[in-house]
């Protein structure tokens, strides 16, 4: 069961990760890095580190993505065409 | 085709760094993932695990962090009071030309963000003062807290345009709090029933574990630690909001 909920999390964080990398608005892409951060929390709490598992939720899910949409909010939410 | 030479049609810098990858990698599995995999080593972990009982505090990461590794903690809050130093003075730079106009320039935020900010203000503060005075009971602790903390008055700031973390009372609030786990630390080098940096020397006995008032100045430096940690983060929350 729980090797179930870890290739589950594994592919939920995966998905992220590429949601992350081929969004171009900047918005989606922030919202798949927080969802690898989730899975990250889900990931540490199957390991028995619930003391991990709050940090990354505190830091990596919260605050982390806060930080990046201060950014997004100041650069503009699309890509720009010459960036590519 | 036969004009270009072949070291023009192969990247050979790229080719040597996915060469040294690659070597890296066969060494990780040759050497260092059996190394991991015979069972944990059993030196430092097992020793301070097995030692747990005697600072009374029932989760044993929070001793090993606070107690045993308490100076490596102090070295931390440290690095962080550093980033938020310099992300203060990246974002703070232009403020004396721009005094006051970016508070005003910032647009009303809509309905559903005040209507939820408020409902979550009190909530996120409770938890993140929940965790910070359980650190020694259970999961989390003054990082966690602290941080949680810091997330709820960043809400606050989003949700409402006039209030505004004073600069000068966050940076007072950290330092008390940064000079009083140094002082903690130097009273128990100081005293002679502990002797050492850190050490525990209120009364912490076994019995009590699991209470809330146990395990001796463990709680003490966690919440100085939650304070500082909540206001270094709010500072750089409040910061990147000033820019804009």
């Amino acid at each position: 069961m729980t090797g179930l909920f870890a290739i589950l999390l594994f592919a939920w964080m995966i998905g992220g990760a590429i949601m992350a990398i081929t969004q171009t608005d900047f918005l989606q892409a922030l919202i798949g890095f927080s969802l690898v951060s989730l899975g990250a929390v889900g990931q540490f709490f199957l390991l028995q580190a619930p003391d991990v598992a709050l940090t990354e939720a505190a830091i990596g899910a919260a605050a982390g993505s806060f930080v990046m949409l201060m950014g997004v909010r100041q650069l503009g939410r699309h890509e720009d065409k010459e960036l590519r | 085709m036969s004009q270009v030479p072949l070291r023009k049609r192969v990247r050979v810098k790229t080719l040597l760094l996915v060469l040294l990858c690659g070597w890296l990698l066969a060494l990780f599995l040759t050497i260092l993932l059996p190394h991991g995999l015979d069972g944990l080593s059993g030196t430092v972990g097992d020793a301070l695990l097995e030692r747990n009982a005697e600072t009374a505090s029932a989760n044993a990461v929070t001793s090993v962090v606070v107690s045993y590794r308490g100076f490596d903690t102090l070295g931390e809050v440290t690095v962080l009071f550093l980033a938020a130093t310099g992300v203060g003075m990246l974002f703070g730079g232009r403020r004396q030309e721009e005094t006051g106009a970016s508070v005003a320039r910032r647009a009303a935020p809509n309905e559903m963000m005040v209507t939820g900010a408020r409902l979550l203000f009190p909530v996120l503060l409770l938890l993140g003062v929940y965790i910070i005075a359980h650190g020694h009971l259970s999961p989390g602790g003054g990082f966690q807290g602290g941080v949680i903390i810091a997330t709820a008055f960043f809400l606050r700031l989003l949700a409402d345009p006039d209030f505004v973390l004073d600069h000068a009372r966050v940076g007072l609030l950290e330092s008390l709090s940064g000079s009083g786990f140094v002082l903690l630390g130097l009273l128990g080098l100081v005293l002679l029933s502990t002797g050492t940096f850190l050490g525990n020397f209120l009364p912490h006995p076994v019995e009590a574990m699991g209470r809330l008032v146990s395990a001796g100045v463990i709680p003490l430096i966690y919440v100085l630690v939650g304070v500082k940690v909540g206001a270094e983060v709010g500072a750089i929350f409040q910061d990147m909001l000033e820019q804009e």
